[in-house]
C-alpha cells in the first residue's frame, strides 16, 4: 500500500483549503478588530490593509464595564461547568447502571423536554426563581444552567458509561466498595475523555449564553460577559471594531479551554487494556 | 474496537452540538441537582449578590426611595444622562435615588415582557414610540392622564409626540425626545453629480444618482428594507399606509398612488440607483458616504453626534457633508418620526416618584441638557431655544418634524409592519409587482385589524 505522491499533494491541497476556508472568520474577525471607527464591516481587500494595534483592544476593556463582566462570567461558567459535570454524571450514572421502576419512561420523559425551544421557558423559568427569590442572583441563574444541561449532557454520558466493563466494577465491589465509590473511582476516571468534550460544550454554552442572563440578573454590576459585548452593539450605529474587538477577548478563554480539553478529546479508548480480553 | 469507540463519541458530540444549538436548555425540571450548584453559586457569589437587591424592600415613606429607569441611549447620551441629569434630579429631590439600567437593544422587548409577567419591571422605562401602544394593549403600562400635573405637561409638548402615547382612550405615557431623518449629502460627490446644492426635488436626486451611476457612485440613500428606511421615499412618492384615523388599510396601503410609490422605488433599484446596503450590500450607509461612493444617506442627529465624537477619524462630518430635507415627491417632502417616550410600568413599586421624575424630567432644563446630544425635546419651550450654534447640526432636523409622518400608532403595529416590510421586498427583488405585492399585504394587515 503506497500511496501515489500526487494523491498525496491532492489531499494535502484540500486539507490546506479546507482548513483555510474554516479559519478565515475568526482571522476576519481578529484582524477587523484593528480597525478603529469603522461602521460597517471591511472588505476583503481592506482587511488586511491595517496595522495590527491594540487601541480597540484598550477601549473595550475599560469599556461597558468589560473587565467585571469578564470576570463575572468567569465565576458563574465556572461554577455551572463544575456542578452541571457533577449533577449529569451522576444522573448519567445512575441511569447507566442502577434498574429501577419506570426507568426507560423517565429517560424518554427526559428526552422530550429536550424538544422544547429555550426561549419558550424564559418566562416560566423567570417566575419560577422569583418564587424562589432567587432573581438576579447567580444562585438562580447558574441553577438553571446547570438544571437545563442535565438532560443532554446525560444522554451523552449514559452511553458511555454503558461501555464500561462491568467488571470494573466487580473489582470495587470484591473490595468493599459501594456505589460512590464505583463512581468516583471507575465511572469518572474512564470517562474522562467525555467529560473533557462535555465541559467544552457547556463551558461554551455558558459562556456565551446571554438571554438568560439578561433576563435572570437585574442589576448592571452583575451582568456578564455576552451582554458587555451586545452593548457594543449601540442602537444607531455599530462600531465593528470595538465589538469584534471585545468578541475575541471572550473567545480567548474557550480557545484556552478547548486546549486544555483537548488532550482528553483525542486520547479516548487510553482505558483499553484494563481488562482482560 | 479503539478506532469504534473514537467514532461512536465524535458522532454523539456531534449529534450533542446540533441538539444542543437546536433546542438548548429543555429540562428545567430537574432542580434537585439544581440545589447543589445553586447554594454553591451563592456562597461564593453572595458577596455580590446581596448588595443590590433592587430598592423594593422596606420603604417607609420618608425614606430614600429608589426608581429603577431602564433606557437604551447610546454612549453619548447616556454619559449626559449620568452625568448631568441624574445629580441634577437628586439633588432637587433628595428624597429620590434615580437607578439607571442601561439595556442592550438586542431582544428588549422580549426582555421587558419577561420583566413585566415575572413581576419584575422597572419603575420607569424609555421607550421606543411605536412599542407604547402594543405595550398599553399587553396592560403592562400605567394610565397618566388621570394623575395630577398631566395637563401642564400636555401643554408644554408637541400634539404629534404627545399622540404616540395614546391608547383606548387615555394615554400611557409622555413623549420623551423626537427625531426624524433628513437626507446627508457627501459634499465633493454633490459637486462631481454636477450639483452646487443639494438637490430639493427626487426628480433632481434621480437624475444626480444616474450621472454618479456612471461613474460607479451611488445616489439615492434609501438604507434599509423596512418601514424606517422605506418610508420617507414612500410617502413623499405618494404612497399612503392607512387612513387619517388608522383604522382601515385597504383602499390606503394598496392605492394606485401607493402603488406607483413602491413601483418607483423597485425601478429605482432595477436601474442600479440605490445605495448597496439596502440589500444588504457593503460597505454600509455610513462608511460608503464617508468615503463618498454614496452621494446621500438619510439618517438621524445621531449621525453627526456620534461621528463628532470620533475622534481619530479623519472624517469631519461637519465640514465634508451637507444636510436638506428630504427631496420632495409629487407628495411632498415627508421623513418618519422617530424617538422615545418615557413610561411608568402598571407594576410599579413607586408610582408616585417615578411620576415625580417623568414631570421633571419634561420640564425645560432636562430637556435642554438632553438636547446637546441631538435628541429633539419634545417640550416646546425647549425646542424653540435649541442653539444653532452649539447643536450645528440640529436646524434642519427641527424643520423637517414639521412634514414628518408617524408609523401608525396601534398595537398591531409590530405585525403590520412585518407585513409591509415583506411586501416592500417582494416588490423591490422584482419577485413579484407592486400592485400585487400591496394587495396581499392590505388584504393580510385588514385581518389584523379586525
Amino acid at each position: 500500500m503506497h500511496t501515489p505522491i500526487y494523491v498525496k499533494a491532492l489531499v494535502y491541497v484540500l486539507l490546506v483549503a479546507g482548513a483555510a476556508a474554516f479559519v478565515f472568520p475568526l482571522i476576519y474577525m481578529v484582524w477587523t478588530s484593528f480597525f478603529t471607527a469603522t461602521f460597517s464591516l471591511p472588505r476583503p481587500d481592506e482587511v488586511f490593509a491595517v496595522t495590527p494595534n491594540l487601541k480597540n483592544y484598550a477601549i473595550v476593556w475599560s469599556k461597558n464595564n468589560f473587565s467585571r463582566y469578564f470576570l463575572n462570567s468567569a465565576f458563574v461558567t465556572a461554577v455551572s461547568m463544575a456542578g452541571a459535570l457533577f449533577v449529569s454524571s451522576l444522573c448519567a450514572y445512575a441511569f447507566a447502571r442502577f434498574p429501577f421502576p419506570g426507568k426507560e419512561a423517565l429517560f424518554r420523559l427526559f428526552l422530550l423536554s429536550m424538544m422544547i425551544p429555550a426561549v419558550i421557558n424564559i418566562i416560566p423559568q423567570f417566575i419560577t426563581l422569583q418564587g424562589l427569590g432567587l432573581v438576579n442572583t447567580y444562585a438562580g441563574l447558574t441553577m438553571v444552567y446547570i438544571a437545563t444541561g442535565v438532560v443532554g449532557n446525560m444522554f451523552f454520558l449514559r452511553g458511555f458509561f454503558e461501555n464500561i466493563p462491568k467488571e470494573l466494577e466487580e473489582s470495587v465491589l470484591i473490595d468493599g466498595g459501594g456505589s460512590w465509590r464505583i463512581y468516583w473511582n471507575i465511572y469518572l476516571p474512564q470517562s474522562l475523555p467525555a467529560m473533557g468534550t462535555l465541559a467544552i460544550f457547556i463551558f461554551q454554552g455558558t459562556w456565551e449564553e446571554y438571554f438568560l442572563a439578561l433576563t435572570v440578573i437585574k442589576s448592571e454590576s452583575l451582568r456578564t460577559l455576552p451582554i458587555a459585548i451586545m452593548m457594543f452593539n449601540d442602537k444607531y450605529a455599530t462600531n465593528y471594531g470595538q465589538i469584534f474587538a471585545a468578541s475575541t477577548i471572550a473567545l480567548l478563554p474557550v480557545i484556552a479551554i478547548y486546549m486544555a480539553f483537548q488532550k482528553r478529546f483525542v486520547q479516548s479508548g487510553f482505558n483499553e487494556g484494563g481488562i482482560k480480553g | 474496537m479503539q478506532k469504534k469507540k473514537r467514532f461512536g463519541i465524535g458522532g454523539l458530540a456531534i449529534l450533542l452540538a446540533v441538539v444542543m444549538t437546536a433546542c438548548s436548555g429543555g429540562g428545567g425540571g430537574t432542580t434537585s441537582g439544581g440545589d447543589a450548584g445553586g447554594t454553591g453559586g451563592s456562597g461564593s457569589g453572595g458577596g455580590a449578590s446581596t448588595t443590590e437587591p433592587s430598592g423594593g424592600g422596606g420603604s417607609t415613606p420618608q425614606e430614600r426611595v429608589t426608581i429603577e429607569y431602564w433606557h437604551t441611549y447610546s454612549d453619548q447620551e447616556e454619559k449626559v444622562l449620568a452625568e448631568q441629569i441624574k445629580p441634577l434630579f437628586e439633588e432637587k429631590h433628595p428624597n429620590i435615588e434615580l437607578k439607571l439600567t442601561r439595556m442592550p437593544y438586542e431582544g428588549l422587548k422580549q426582555q421587558v415582557l419577561a420583566a413585566v409577567a415575572g413581576d419584575a419591571a422597572p419603575d420607569l422605562m424609555r421607550m421606543d414610540i411605536v412599542w407604547v401602544p402594543e405595550m398599553a394593549h399587553q396592560g403592562a403600562l400605567m394610565r397618566l392622564d388621570e394623575k395630577p400635573g398631566f395637563e401642564v405637561i400636555q401643554s408644554s409638548v408637541f400634539d404629534g409626540a404627545l399622540a404616540t402615547n395614546y391608547y383606548d382612550g387615555g394615554y400611557y405615557g409622555v413623549p420623551l425626545n423626537t427625531n426624524t431623518k433628513v437626507a446627508i449629502y457627501h459634499k465633493a460627490t454633490l459637486e462631481q453629480a454636477g450639483l452646487s446644492a443639494p438637490p430639493k426635488t427626487i426628480d433632481e436626486l434621480v437624475a444626480a444618482a444616474k450621472t454618479l451611476k456612471a461613474q460607479g457612485k451611488y445616489g439615492l440613500g434609501v438604507s434599509g428594507m423596512h418601514s424606517w428606511g422605506l418610508l420617507p421615499y414612500f410617502w413623499s412618492l405618494g404612497g399612503s399606509l392607512t387612513n387619517d384615523d388608522y383604522s382601515a388599510v385597504e383602499g390606503y396601503l394598496n392605492s394606485p398612488e401607493s402603488i406607483a410609490a413602491l413601483q418607483t422605488i423597485a425601478d429605482w433599484q432595477k436601474e442600479g440607483l440605490i445605495i448597496p446596503p439596502l440589500m444588504g450590500g457593503e460597505p454600509g450607509a455610513w462608511d460608503g458616504l464617508k468615503s463618498g461612493e454614496y452621494l446621500m444617506v438619510d439618517d438621524g442627529p445621531w449621525f453627526y453626534s456620534i461621528l463628532m465624537n470620533e475622534a481619530d477619524s479623519p472624517f469631519k462630518p461637519m465640514e465634508e457633508t451637507v444636510r436638506a430635507l428630504m427631496p420632495a415627491g409629487p407628495a411632498g417632502s415627508h421623513s418618519v418620526i422617530g424617538g422615545e417616550d418615557l413610561v411608568i410600568f402598571a407594576n410599579s413599586k413607586h408610582p408616585d416618584e417615578a411620576w415625580t421624575f417623568m414631570q421633571w424630567m419634561l420640564t425645560e432644563e432636562p430637556q435642554s441638557i438632553m438636547a446637546t446630544t441631538g435628541l429633539i425635546p419634545t417640550n416646546k419651550t425647549a425646542a424653540g431655544k435649541i442653539d444653532p450654534q452649539s447643536i450645528p447640526f440640529i436646524a434642519e432636523y427641527v424643520e423637517q418634524l414639521n412634514t414628518a409622518l408617524p408609523r401608525t400608532p396601534i398595537p398591531q403595529w409590530g405585525e403590520m409592519e412585518t407585513i409591509f416590510n415583506l411586501a416592500a421586498e417582494k416588490a423591490i427583488r422584482g419577485e413579484m409587482t407592486a400592485a400585487d405585492a400591496l394587495n396581499d399585504a392590505a388584504k393580510q394587515i385588514e385581518a389584523l385589524l379586525k
